[in-house]
């Protein structure tokens, strides 16, 4: 079933701008996509993701800058002449023809005599299981059927590259992490270079073989899943990519591996050293390595927080304990339901929480506020 | 309790009643200029005291009436193709392209639905005197353009706003030119609104009078030859041409229920 193996494309993006009168929607944006890789652009709405994907469909012109797909510059290239196939959030299957006729319509563009139509649609039908919808209407079709044809009509021209915009956000949570699940492994086996254009960072740390975080229009972190969840290089990128604490401190002393700074609302805490920390310093501090306790900790616990629960939120897998200090300072924590003995602790009741330094991810001030 | 219901079922019977007075209302003077029209006798009677096509066979005989309906068949055709090709391109600007004015010029294109048509009418002969053009056919067509175009414009605004512009990307990134995606996505998928727009506007041309009759030199129109028909004889013959003509127009809203749903056209 590799039907479209060595025809996946490089995408590079050198200095992209697009600006729409004096709003500048994508600023100097420098990219390079590898043949055959997944990349999810994330971010919240209005950060430039779309744009961006349009900017490489071809729909939002660049005012400076250039795209190279398949080494190819695109600068001057209309959407029709890029070889690309795009899903869009509505679908955009043409309402007045039916799966087949949706389907066929790329290769109908292309000259594609019928005779050689067939074979193609019917083979890229059988691979999304759409056998026997070939005459229904899009109307006629659930949302992940609808999606599925989207899918198929991108994928049957053989494109060099897929452009999946939100593709996955009308389906309900059940269908999509299913949909979610089969895009993977669809793109996997015909192995195509795939930009994938979400708000949610669920969906992107599951699909991606990198993730690009953006926003106002700026690349803020590029990296795996996991670089881009256990390192986040700014604030905006930890706390849009997954759960965070947020926590700001002043460095008060800094000795053999230990770097000691006052916070406000909590005192004390211990962090490892590192080379940039001067003054201030600005940590992350994810829910769950935090721990919880209703003992008062062993004196060589570094980073202890005395903090009542102000609010909880039992989420099945995981409970959520937002607690809250003396002087008003917030932290949240998360407990893995292991099993009948993991400790629960009530609403309104007081308890220790602990951390070692090794947890606080040191980000650097230069990225925006927000 | 129970009064409540009591309440409730006399007020919906009130509005049955309403609405049946309101269509019956509407219907009476169609029947009565129907049944009238088989009048043997030469008087606009009724009830008709028979029955007889005599003044069918009549309309023939007057090559004015004749004249002034082929008149206004091509005129209503020509002025529907102007009016949907102006609407058309003044729904995708208005749709698709948002820009500062956008409603205001909207509205001042619907506006000849609201300005009487008596004003409407005088200016254009003003106008058109002033240009020194005595010609019934251009004069006409300008203005029956403008009368329609509030129809397709409408109708095609409502079609155009509910087919997102992703359908003509989606055929672009396929492959399709601009022009090409236009026709194979956009075209056919307002083609209701199209047929819905050209029927009203066709209709609207067709019998208006009000307007119309200051701008008549060399031709005439078929409302207007009957008005002046009337005025000079009393027999039945008009009433079998608005007989002949409420059949064409039934016959018209079949068709645009057969192709394309009434919903189309009020949407």
């Amino acid at each position: 079933m590799k039907m479209m193996n060595g025809r996946a494309q490089r995408v590079v993006l050198e200095n992209v701008s697009v600006r729409y009168g004096n709003v500048s929607a994508l600023n100097n944006i420098s990219l390079e996509i590898k043949p055959g890789e997944l990349i999810s652009l994330l971010g919240p709405s209005g950060c430039g993701k779309t744009t961006l994907l349009r900017a490489i469909a071809g729909f939002a012109p660049l005012t400076t800058g250039e795209i190279f797909i398949g080494g190819e510059p695109c600068r001057d290239l209309p959407p029709s002449r890029r070889n690309l196939g795009m899903v869009f959030q509505d679908y955009a299957l043409f309402p007045h023809m039916t799966v087949v006729r949706n389907v066929a319509f790329g290769l109908k563009m292309r000259g594609v005599p019928t005779e050689e139509r067939d074979p193609a649609v019917k083979k890229v039908l059988t691979m999304l299981s759409l056998d026997g919808l070939e005459e229904r209407y899009p109307r006629q079709l659930s949302g992940g059927q609808q999606q599925r044809v989207a899918l198929a009509r991108a994928l049957v021209v053989e494109p060099g590259v897929l452009l999946l915009d939100e593709p996955l956000a009308a389906l309900d949570k059940k269908l999509r992490e299913e949909m979610q699940i089969e895009l993977r492994s669809l793109q996997r086996r015909i192995g195509i270079t795939t930009i994938f254009v979400t708000h949610d960072q669920e969906e992107a740390l599951t699909l991606s073989d990198r993730v690009i975080v953006l926003e106002r229009g700026k690349i803020v972190q590029v990296g795996t899943p996991e670089e881009v969840y256990e390192n986040p290089q700014n604030k905006f990128s930890g706390l849009f990519v997954g759960k965070s604490n947020f926590i700001e401190g002043k460095v008060i002393d800094c000795k053999e591996g230990e770097m000691v700074c006052d916070v406000s609302g909590i005192g004390r805490v211990t962090a490892k050293p590192t080379p940039e920390a001067r003054d201030q310093v600005q940590f992350l501090l994810r829910p769950e390595k935090v721990h919880l306790s209703r003992e008062k900790p062993l004196p060589f616990e570094k980073n202890c927080f005395y903090g009542k629960v102000e609010h909880l939120v039992y989420l099945g897998m995981i409970t959520e304990y937002h607690l809250k200090t003396e002087k008003g300072f917030g932290l949240v924590a998360a407990v893995l339901n292991v099993n009948q003995s993991t400790q629960k602790f009530e609403l309104g009741e007081s308890i220790w929480a602990t951390w070692s330094p090794d947890d606080f991810i040191q980000i650097s001030q230069s990225g925006s506020e927000g | 309790m129970r009064r409540g219901i009591g309440k409730e079922k006399s007020l919906s019977r009130f509005f049955w009643m309403l609405g049946g007075l309101v269509i019956i209302g509407m219907f009476i003077p169609l029947v009565v200029v129907f049944m009238i029209s088989f009048n043997p006798g030469n008087e606009l009677i009724f009830p008709p005291q028979g029955l007889s096509l005599r003044w069918y066979f009549n309309i023939f005989r007057h090559p004015s009436l004749l004249s002034s309906f082929q008149f206004s068949v091509i005129l209503g055709i020509i002025a529907t193709a102007a009016s949907l090709f102006v609407g058309l391109s003044g729904a995708l600007v208005l749709t698709r392209r948002k820009f500062r004015g956008a409603e205001t010029i909207a509205g001042l294109l619907m506006s000849p639905l609201v300005v009487p048509q008596v004003v409407i009418g005088i200016g254009f002969l003003s106008l058109f005197s002033m240009m020194r053009i005595y010609h019934s056919i251009p004069c006409l067509l300008a203005l029956h353009i403008v009368l329609t175009l509030p129809y397709t414009l409408r109708v095609l605004i409502a079609n155009l706003s509910r087919c997102p512009v992703s359908m003509e990307e989606a055929a672009m990134v396929l492959g399709a030119g601009k022009y090409r995606a236009f026709l194979e996505t956009t075209l056919p998928i307002i083609k209701p609104g199209i047929i819905a727009s050209a029927i009203f506007a066709f209709v609207t041309s067709f019998d208006n009078f009000t307007a119309s009759q200051f701008l008549i030199w060399d031709r005439a129109t078929l409302p207007i030859e009957i008005y002046a028909y009337i005025t000079k004889e009393n027999d039945p013959t008009v009433a079998a041409v608005s007989s002949l003509l409420i059949l064409m127009t039934v016959g018209l809203v079949i068709l645009m229920e057969r192709w394309v749903g009434l919903e189309t056209v009020t949407g």
